[in-house]
């Protein structure tokens, strides 16, 4: 009987065990998603840098769930030797995503020296 | 005293509990822009300024309007930007924003010298007065020719729009800029940006 138990309980584990795992939230180091933001970043992003020096990026969200979202995205922009040029850029911009679509969130540098960037993904409470 | 004791003992056992029931008064907290998460009203507040003076600058920067064929800045007067809104708003809170953006981006300056309004800045045209002065030293007198002309201009208009919904208001914003060619006329790069809020009919937009 306990054998059984046993049994039932480890093939309830196994099969645990064989979900498949979440796909991660972000695999670019320069996108940060917090995990409760709810969406996922869609890869690779689209960075370009026009022909004055400004670097444009737009980040692909994912909304995996059936309800709509509304996350924040807040870009830090770096020069060269990894000091931050602020401004008006790292204001948090706030981003719908519908429910099972996708919504683009979109930077621009600053200034052409800035060339760096990291974005945070944050939810909207 | 042994008849009124247990009223006493009654008023001094509720009062803490009344005393709990009644809303605290909101503390005084410095609230930082990069982890505001306080509510939203139907109004504007700075969230929807820096909001929308953001979009506005990644669209005029992007869409190649501010590349000065000549090389160099463009200079930029401030024209009219009308409030068109039941709120009483300063639209330096649009636009300084733009301003110091596109300032640090180098792509454009911002005169001082003229703006819808006169002069923003009077002492421009006060030191040229000075020329002429015997108290004054003419070293660094402010010669002829040395103000710079604007090349655009940028104006716009801030609109609101009420209307009832089920069981609520729901307010529409508009910020709409336009920057206009000052040789030509023509308005080389007009952009606009929609925000529209819902909210229960309990809260104000003016």
């Amino acid at each position: 009987m306990k054998l059984g138990r046993a049994a039932v309980f480890l093939s309830f584990a196994a099969a645990g065990c064989a979900q498949p795992a979440p796909p991660p939230l972000s695999i670019d180091p320069r996108v940060g998603v917090r995990p409760d933001a709810g969406v996922l970043v869609d890869t690779p992003l689209a960075v370009s840098t026009d022909g004055h020096g400004f670097t444009r990026v737009s980040i692909q969200l994912h909304n995996p769930n059936r309800t709509d979202l509304a996350v924040n995205c807040t870009a830090d922009w770096f020069d060269d030797l990894g000091h931050p040029v602020s401004g008006l850029m790292g204001a948090p911009m706030r981003v719908a995503v519908p429910a099972s679509g996708v919504e683009f969130c979109e930077t621009v540098s600053p200034s052409p020296a800035a060339r760096r960037f990291r974005v945070m993904v944050t939810p909207v409470f | 005293m042994t008849v009124y004791f247990p009223r006493l003992f009654c008023a001094l056992a509720f009062s803490p509990v009344l005393a709990g029931c009644a809303s605290r008064p909101q503390p005084t907290q410095i609230i930082s822009a990069r982890t505001d998460q306080s509510g939203y009203g139907m109004g504007l507040d700075s969230r929807d300024f820096s909001s929308a003076a953001q979009a506005t600058v990644q669209k005029m920067l992007t869409s190649g309007a501010l590349d000065n064929p000549r090389g160099g800045r463009y200079i930029i007067a401030i024209s009219n930007i009308t409030n068109d809104t039941m709120q009483r708003i300063d639209t330096d809170q649009l636009i300084k924003k733009i301003r110091v953006q596109l300032l640090n981006s180098g792509k454009a300056a911002i005169t001082t010298a003229i703006s819808d309004n006169g002069a923003e800045d009077a002492m421009t045209m006060r030191v040229r007065q000075l020329r002429k002065s015997k108290e004054f030293s003419q070293r660094n007198a402010a010669g002829e020719h040395e103000m710079a002309e604007p090349d655009l201009s940028l104006s716009g208009k801030i609109i609101q729009s009420n209307n009832t919904v089920d069981n609520g208001q729901r307010v529409d914003y508009a910020f709409q800029l336009t920057l206009t060619d000052l040789h030509s006329g023509v308005a080389i790069w007009e952009g606009e940006e929609p925000l529209s809020k819902l909210g229960s009919n309990g809260t104000v937009a003016w």
